[in-house]
């Protein structure tokens, strides 16, 4: 019977680790897409300097969970953001408003698409 | 290249101790659920070892998930009657006093030349001879003879015949295994003296020196020491 405890032990920690894990990306997806969301907004109003640092903020809240997200997410996955902030960013740099507007909504929804990756939802299940 | 390296070692340790967790049974006789775990540990296990860009917590997490299961399903299995014939089948009684029990065979998708096949490899062609074939759940099939087909033994001869017990691996490729030579109740002295009465000097020389409840001793020296 020891065995079984253990087993079930086992289960619902992977369980309860995997829904955690899904939870954290969900909320790191979420923040980093507002702050580009609110970067977007500063650069449509003409505040190039300040959508630059929301930007760079939004990359750095990325990278301080670069060990975590590696661990869990597909690096096709991860290469697709970073490759995603470098053009958002160039465009900033740039102050090319339409160019920066389809870069950054496109970063925005790859977030998106992760954190709909990692919700307990039907189709995800299915 | 050292990822993979790594990543198949790390992959490789976690089978080999969820495969000893399952049990010995688990290398021989494969249940249903057990044979479909090693196909599937043996495909989860491939897929992170060869592509770096999935995590090798993708691997971990469904292998594991999968030994849990199974574990939770063996111990069921061991304490409910039903559920073990709900997850492993009920053996089948192919052959009853020497007739084909068609209805089984059809049910089982048993057909009569696997059934003839079985027979043979167990040396058995005539199957007026069999009392009992039973398809277990293994998908083995167990042949029992009537009474008067079955080998001589030497109780029906009435032949008392010396039981020497369980021979016990004394010296195993020149190494004494002091714990199997102390259960025997033996000592080294009481070795000592044995191998010189077959003019061993040495254990070193022994290859495999085995004695039984009788103390009648089995020696096979190394084959360097047979052809000096």
């Amino acid at each position: 019977m020891k065995w079984l405890w253990v087993s079930c032990a086992i289960l619902i920690a992977i369980l309860v680790g995997t829904m955690a894990s899904g939870r954290y990306l969900q909320s790191l997806a979420s923040s980093v897409g507002e702050q580009l969301q609110q970067a977007q907004t500063l650069a449509e109003a003409g505040d190039w300097s300040g959508a630059r640092d929301k930007t760079s903020a939004a990359r750095s809240t990325w990278q301080e969970k670069e060990v975590c997200i590696h661990i869990t997410l597909r690096h096709s996955d991860i290469n697709e953001v970073y490759k995603g902030f470098e053009r958002v960013e160039a465009c900033v740099r740039a102050e090319e408003y339409a160019e920066y507007a389809v870069a950054n909504a496109e970063l925005i929804a790859h977030l998106e698409l992760i954190n709909q990756s990692e919700m307990l939802d039907i189709e995800n299940v299915l | 290249m050292v990822i993979a390296f790594l990543r198949t070692i790390i992959l490789y340790v976690i089978i080999i101790v969820g495969m000893r967790m399952m049990g010995k049974r688990q290398i021989g006789e494969l249940e249903p659920s057990e044979l479909v775990l090693a196909l599937v540990i043996a495909d989860l296990a491939a897929v992170p070892m060869q592509d770096f860009g999935i995590p090798i917590l993708f691997g971990i997490i469904p292998i594991l998930t999968l030994l849990c299961i199974t574990m939770i399903i063996s111990v069921l299995n061991m304490k409910s009657i039903r559920f073990r014939a709900l997850m492993c089948g009920c053996p089948s009684v192919v052959i009853r006093n020497g007739k084909i029990n068609q209805k089984e065979m059809r049910r089982n998708r048993f057909t009569i030349d696997e059934l003839m096949e079985e027979l043979r490899m167990q040396s058995v062609t005539d199957l007026s001879l069999v009392k009992y074939a039973i398809l277990e759940t293994t998908g083995t099939l167990s042949v029992l003879l009537y009474a008067n087909q079955q080998p001589v033994t030497a109780e029906l001869m009435g032949v008392g015949a010396p039981e020497p017990g369980l021979p016990l691996i004394i010296i195993n490729d020149g190494r004494i295994m002091s714990h199997n030579l102390e259960s025997r109740g033996l000592t080294m002295d009481w070795l000592e003296k044995r191998l010189k009465e077959r003019l061993v000097k040495n254990p070193h020389d022994v290859f495999l020196c085995t004695v039984d409840e009788k103390e009648r001793l089995y020696l096979a020296l190394k084959e360097a020491q047979v052809q000096a």
